[in-house]
């Protein structure tokens, strides 16, 4: 999925989740512009993956209902960087650079707090 | 009763809302969810809507048309025969994907793939779905821009008629066509209003009118060719939306909702499930390779104008049109709705699916130039001479009854429909066409229902629907056809045998999990009972999808007013007399027969059957004549080998060469017939 793509994918992910609260009456007309109107202003074309992934935890700041939308990216996220370390590990291990392979664990799990 | 607004898009399932805009004033709440409903796929415009952003769409979205230099030019190239023909086409990818596949699921996988390959083929510049709109307006001579758009929803119907009327004055459109086409376009009007509001009447406007232009611009190309079939008007109005409008009325009596933007979407479906035989590829001579890729085709069109498609059906009617279109040569016979007024994409694909493989009989697919007493004369000069001598007409002969044809092409009055008409002659008018239209003729189909039958109905996906729950939603349903057979089919099947007869419905018939060779049997049967003033019963073949009744009497023997509904009464008794003609000169059938009944009763009988045989021959053969066929008969019970070795490695008997002689015998009355 390209960042563009992404980028939509959370928008309707957020949209399906206006949807059911306007549904259940869970939240009116109101918060539910405010809402859009915040997404439309963060999420404004184009941006980088990098951006997009910067950007994603700000936006249930101030709207906890969008957590739902939000903690997936986030957990993509550490999925991905995760895989990138271990790989770059793996191969400092392999190629006998051990201190350099403890040094990026290291980093990966203070970064994680 | 509450209104639903659906709300899609492209990567998220379909989302519903229900709210009650008819019982109450809508709040702000009902006006935020409605403002989601409202724009459908975009998630930036839907929530720009959502914010108070002032609408920035266009009023419309037209289809692809380039009627720049440059367009031209690509159109130009696209129906170069040297560079699109059949060996720049290459093999089909429909024949390389379903090779081996019987299931309705194995055929939708391997269509899938297929679909993506014909990237390769427009990578390669041998076929271009996206230019099928402006191949139309070029062909035409019609502005792809809107203008003179109505000022009432009322008027769409009367200004489309207007741009239809000037096709009609030049005589490109019959005055029966011309009704045709304007039936089709006020009923979609009418029902596009229902289901999609008549407030947006450009919109409106836009699609009903590209509707009429798609009907006519495929009648027209469908005179330029032959592929054994009509699709045309025949086909798609007068078959498809016919049946399909049967079908729906049938289903809503068993309880099925089928919602106002299923009912428009099926006619948008159907009139656009067979545009990639309108492809250059196609249209290329001997191009039938390309033409088994229309589905392809066509579905590429649709998904090269999908933002067309969306803007006039949304999101999901995108995805139904698409669906339906691509996979329409496979039936998949399931039809339920969960009930609500949304679009059911599944109903959809059943749907046409079912009406396209039932679209195999005369009424709705032999092609318009054979409903002419003269063509059917040398088709049937043509049969004869395949069956006379072996299998393939020589080619000096063949040339000769292409000349025959091309003088019945000559009668008509429209210059471009007769140039048409010999283009496809002299490109794409062979053996397989003669047989293809000759097995039209099984019958007409009457009726296309559906009815209930044991079993859930929940294979298509239907469980977890409480919330819109009703009465039609898990009933299991078979297809119910009512089919009349034609007396030309019994002839057919005499002089040549019931396989050539019943020849185009035999895929439906498998589609359908039927026993054909029932259907091949009965035609004689009721021939039979009729000459011995025996009353015959129809013929009933069931299985779990399907219940098709064959009636007992022959469509010609119905009185005109009965059957005017389907056709024109006195063209089926036209077409009648010339196989009579046939009959009465030929010794076809009274080979057959003879041959049959060896078969099943032995050779013991063979001096009864030849005493039969030769009463009812003589008046058609020479005194030498009878003289040779008797030494046939004779030969007919010894089974001392010849020598010779057949295909399969077995010995060829006396009794197999004298078979294959008889077979190939011919009288000096056929030869005359024949002109050789």
């Amino acid at each position: 999925m390209d960042a563009e793509e992404y980028r939509k994918k959370i928008e309707q992910d957020i949209l399906k989740i206006l949807e059911e609260k306007l549904k259940r009456g869970e939240m009116d007309a109101e918060r539910a512009q405010a809402i859009a109107r915040m997404v439309l202003d963060k999420l404004h074309p184009p941006l980088t993956l990098e951006q997009i992934y910067a950007i994603a935890p700000t936006l249930d700041d101030e709207f906890s209902e969008l957590s739902r939308a939000v903690l997936p990216i986030m957990n993509a996220h550490d999925e991905e960087i995760k895989s990138t370390v271990l790989q770059h590990v793996e191969k400092l291990i392999g190629s006998g650079k051990l201190d350099e392979a403890y040094k990026a664990l290291k980093e990966e799990t203070r970064s994680k707090g | 009763m509450a209104e639903v607004t659906e709300v899609s898009t492209p990567e998220m399932p379909k989302i519903e809302i229900r709210h009650a805009a008819a019982e109450k004033p809508i709040g702000q709440q009902e006006s935020a969810m409605a403002g989601i409903a409202a724009r459908q796929g975009d998630p930036d415009k839907t929530l720009g809507l959502l914010a108070g952003e002032k609408e920035k769409m266009p009023l419309d979205v037209p289809l692809k048309v380039d009627i720049s230099p440059e367009g031209r030019q690509k159109v130009d190239q696209l129906r170069d025969k040297n560079r699109v023909g059949k060996d720049q086409y290459g093999e089909s990818l429909v024949s390389q994907y379903h090779k081996g596949k019987n299931t309705t699921s194995e055929h939708e996988e391997a269509q899938a793939l297929a679909y993506k390959d014909l990237q390769k083929k427009i990578e390669a510049g041998v076929v271009d779905p996206s230019v099928i709109g402006t191949e139309m307006c070029l062909k035409l001579g019609v502005n792809p821009d809107l203008e003179r758009v109505p000022e009432t929803y009322d008027g769409i119907t009367e200004r489309v008629t207007q741009e239809l009327q000037a096709f009609r004055e030049t005589r490109s459109l019959t005055e029966e066509e011309f009704e045709t086409i304007r039936g089709e376009i006020v009923e979609f009007s009418s029902l596009y209003g229902k289901a999609y509001g008549t407030e947006n009447i450009t919109k409106a406007y836009e699609v009903t009118r590209d509707n009429a232009r798609k009907l006519l611009y495929q009648h027209i190309i469908d005179k330029t060719v032959f592929v054994g079939s009509d699709h045309g008007l025949r086909h798609i109005v007068n078959g498809d939306i016919r049946f399909a409008k049967q079908m729906m009325s049938s289903l809503r009596e068993k309880g099925v909702v089928v919602s106002a933007k299923d009912e428009v979407i099926m006619h948008q479906a159907i009139i656009d499930h067979d545009l990639g035989y309108t492809a250059g590829a196609a249209l290329a001579p001997m191009g039938f390779q390309a033409t088994t890729d229309h589905p392809l085709i066509g579905g590429r069109f649709i998904e090269d104008n999908r933002q067309y498609y969306v803007d006039k059906f949304g999101e999901n009617g995108y995805q139904a049109i698409h669906g339906a279109v691509l996979n329409h040569s496979y039936p998949r016979l399931e039809f339920q709705s969960d009930g609500t007024d949304g679009v059911h994409e599944g109903l959809i694909r059943g749907a046409i699916s079912t009406v396209d493989s039932l679209g195999v009989t005369v009424e709705t697919k032999t092609p318009e130039f054979f409903w002419k007493k003269d063509a059917m004369r040398t088709l049937l000069k043509i049969r004869l001479a395949q069956e006379t001598m072996g299998g393939k007409v020589p080619e000096e002969l063949m040339g000769r009854y292409k000349q025959e044809l091309i003088g019945v092409a000559g009668q008509e009055q429209n210059p471009d429909r007769r140039s048409g008409y010999e283009n496809a002659i002299n490109n794409f008018f062979n053996e397989f066409t003669v047989n293809n239209v000759l097995g039209q003729y099984t019958g007409v189909v009457r009726k296309v229902e559906v009815e209930e039958v044991e079993g859930a109905g929940d294979e298509g996906g239907q469980e977890g629907h409480d919330a819109h729950g009703h009465e039609g939603e898990h009933k299991k349903f078979r297809v119910m056809v009512e089919m009349t057979p034609t007396e030309v089919y019994a002839l057919l099947g005499n002089m040549f045998g019931d396989k050539l007869a019943a020849r185009s419905f035999v895929k439906t018939v498998k589609d359908l999990g039927l026993d054909h060779s029932r259907l091949e049997e009965h035609g004689r049967a009721v021939r039979g009972a009729r000459s011995r003033g025996e009353a015959k019963e129809a013929l009933e073949v069931v299985s779990d999808k399907a219940r098709v009744v064959f009636g007992s009497e022959f469509l010609e023997d119905q009185a005109p007013e009965k059957i005017s509904d389907i056709l024109d009464a006195k063209k089926i008794q036209a077409i009648s007399e010339v196989f009579h003609e046939v009959e009465i000169l030929s010794i076809r059938t009274n080979i057959n027969e003879l041959l049959d009944q060896i078969t099943e009763r032995g050779t013991a009988v063979l001096p009864e059957i030849q005493a039969q045989f030769e009463q009812f021959i003589s008046a058609k053969t020479t005194a030498n004549e009878l003289r040779e066929l008797n030494e046939l008969f004779i030969n007919l019970s010894d089974s001392s080998p010849t020598g010779e070795k057949a295909a399969d490695g077995s010995d060829i008997t006396v009794s197999k060469a004298a078979r294959k002689s008889l077979k190939g015998f011919i009288t000096q009355r056929e030869k005359e017939f024949l002109g050789v």
